[in-house]
């Protein structure tokens, strides 16, 4: 019964009319920066943390998680109609969204993907509500070596398994490491890395950083291209929506199927919403009696990924909410903010502020019941910020940006600084390395740093600690595993190349 | 404001890692200033210089990967590279003397040399409009300490 009751203490807080108004500005502004290429989530939520400054913990969180898991709604309909998708996670959406909408079947693939993120939403809510108390239970019982093992696998699986070079990927995630000492050392006092500049002894301004690696960065990488895509101009009547018998009939299973892989994959540290989407969209396509649909416009091959991707938003706040180690980057921002509001997310989380965790859970399920409502009668608004003319977006998004960033300690120190990353920002796009695993370290840096010190402090510098538990000895074991594993992939395709070419 | 597009190839993949193996290196030499401790006591240092040494490793991998993969070489335009940065550093150096609308006009207007065609009534209307509404959203509903048009 326990449930019951943190549940409806969830909605006593969730339903007060200011948390619906925040829950549905967030989930209305995630949607619309969803539905625009080139501005992610991350941008979005960095661009509201300050304003959260001046609400109550629990509304800036609703505020900041309904940001992300609305962009996931917002993303798919860029992908279905134009064939660009509006954050990378709904990359695999347009594999067969935009044929199908080629085919003038626009509307109803767009109301069958608002149906499917909803299940799938949904999915991962019951999830996050089932296991979060009990894994936040088992996880009182981790020291420092496990939180150091848990750490170090989330940072080498957010840097791997993305797609390109591992060792690109792994170079980033050390360079935000770097970033993250920076300032003064928690344990003795030091300062680290400032160049003397009195600034700096606070660390970096994390909403500095994430403003210019995905926002500047963004924006820079967008205007820098030679070629232009001109806006297009799209319309969707409300009656065109409704989907016939064979799409209905077609989406169940991949809806379940895809619900059920994203959750889980998306509770694990280092996956998120984009790899949930391409193994559930891979997993369609090996269950398919008729694979030879797929990429030509197969129902099936939008219902599981989106469904995939949205159960994976919500269950990747599981592992951030109740051990307190964010799964992706986007967590690891929300584990920051978190943080800045005096809220120390970790298995004591749920016990001692339950109003604010099952305030949290229970906004999500009303965010996602808006989501449904603004998905399918208002589909019409949404297409048509599609044409809003770059002259006019992108400078407001500059301007954002720079009040954004200017006002988190009212500094333009910070402002430079988030200058320096969107050109970092704006080479790492372009020479294809990955900017999520930058943020991810520089958060989880001092954390791990600090629970790596304090493990062998208690082990009097024996690393044997590292492996007197089960759940220390899995995760590092596993950490290894990755690290190997793209050494081994490497040589493979080269072999093979070199030995057909002898052929 | 038209100039040719800037050509981006190996060339910038070699610099960016070299760049990367510059910061492991710099990151090297600074932390050996700090306490290095004991392994029961890891001072301040222990781990930055372990990172720059894992980041100089994994810049030389990426080097090397850099000289071998045939990336493909592309075109980027180079006023926005230069404009939009300069507008925002712009803005930031003006807003706290003089305020709000002359900072945006100029981060607007800077922005607008970068696209092509230039159009300076819809820049200015613009740049007056995000002003507007920038100003009764954050200096009258947030207090954010900055006026419309300076001290």
């Amino acid at each position: 019964m326990g449930v019951f009751s943190d549940l409806a203490l969830g909605f006593e807080i969730a339903l007060t009319w200011q948390a619906l108004a925040i829950c549905f500005s967030g989930v209305l502004l995630g949607t619309f920066v969803g539905v625009l290429p080139g501005v992610g989530a991350l941008a979005a939520i960095s661009l509201c943390l300050p304003l959260t400054y001046y609400m109550l913990p629990v509304h800036g969180l609703i505020m900041l998680a309904g940001i992300f898991y609305g962009a996931q709604y917002g993303s798919s309909i860029s992908s279905i109609l134009v064939n660009i998708p509006g954050t990378p996670s709904a990359a695999v959406t347009c594999l067969d969204g935009y044929p199908r909408a080629q085919q003038g079947r626009a509307g109803p693939v767009l109301f069958i993907t608002a149906l499917t993120s909803y299940i799938g939403g949904t999915f991962g809510i019951i999830l996050l509500i089932a296991f979060a108390p009990p894994l936040a239970k088992f996880a009182l019982s981790f020291g420092a070596p496990e939180y150091f093992a848990v750490m170090l696998l989330g940072l080498i699986a957010a840097s791997t398994i993305s797609s390109g070079s591992a060792a690109k990927g792994l170079s980033m995630v050390v360079l935000g490491l770097l970033l993250g000492m920076i300032g003064t050392d928690v344990t003795s006092g030091t300062y680290r890395f400032t160049f003397g500049i009195l600034e700096l002894t606070d660390g970096i301004s994390l909403v500095a950083i994430a403003m210019g690696l995905f926002g500047i960065a963004e924006v820079l990488s967008n205007q820098a291209k030679t070629e232009v895509q001109p806006t297009q101009k799209r319309s969707v009547r409300l009656r065109e929506l409704l989907p016939n018998r064979e799409e209905v009939t077609g989406s169940i299973w991949p809806t379940a199927r895809g619900s059920l892989v994203g959750s889980w994959i998306g509770a694990l540290p280092g996956t998120g919403p984009s790899i949930s989407a391409f193994l559930a969209y891979a997993l369609e396509k090996r269950v398919s009696r008729t694979p030879e649909r797929f990429g030509k416009g197969a129902i099936e091959g939008v219902a599981a990924p989106e469904a995939a991707n949205n159960a994976s938003v919500q269950a990747a706040f599981i592992p951030t909410l109740c051990i307190g180690i964010p799964g992706d980057a986007i967590m690891a921002f929300m584990l920051g903010a978190m943080m800045i509001h005096g809220i120390v997310p970790g298995p004591q989380f749920i016990t001692e502020q339950p109003d604010i965790f099952w305030g949290l859970v229970a906004s999500f399920w009303i965010g996602n019941i808006l989501l449904l409502i603004l998905n399918i009668p208002l589909i019409g608004m949404w297409v048509r910020i599609l044409s809003i003319p770059r002259n006019i977006l992108y400078p407001t998004i500059i301007f954002l940006i720079c009040i954004g960033v200017y006002s988190v300690n009212n500094n333009i120190f910070d402002v430079f600084i988030a200058v320096i990353f969107g050109f970092v920002g704006l080479c790492m796009n372009m020479f294809n390395y990955p900017t999520a695993p930058v943020l991810l370290g520089y958060i989880l840096g001092p954390m791990i740093e600090e629970n790596f010190r304090r493990a062998l402090f208690i082990s009097n510098g024996d690393f044997s600690i590292f492996f007197n538990s089960y759940v220390s000895s899995i995760f590092i074991s596993l950490s290894t595993l990755l690290l190997i594993a793209p050494l081994v992939f490497k040589i493979w395709p080269r072999r093979h190349n070199k030995f057909s070419e002898q052929k | 404001m038209q100039i040719k597009p800037l050509r981006v190839d190996r060339t910038g993949q070699i610099i960016f890692a070299l760049a990367l193996l510059v910061i492991g290196l710099v990151a090297i030499f600074i932390a050996q200033g700090y306490r290095l401790g004991q392994l029961n006591n890891i001072g301040p240092g222990t781990i930055p210089l372990a990172l720059g040494i894992v980041l100089s490793c994994l810049a030389i991998i990426v080097l090397i990967e850099s000289i071998n993969s045939p990336e493909p070489s592309l075109d980027i335009r180079f006023e926005p590279i230069l404009l939009i940065p300069l507008g925002i550093i712009t803005w930031a150096l003006i807003i706290e003397q003089g305020g709000l609308l002359p900072a945006t006009m100029v981060l607007v207007a800077l922005y607008a040399l970068s696209e092509r065609p230039f159009r300076p009534v819809m820049t200015i209307l613009l740049g007056l409009s995000l002003s507007v509404i920038g100003a009764l959203i954050f200096i009258y509903g947030f207090n954010l300490p900055f006026s419309f048009l300076g001290e």
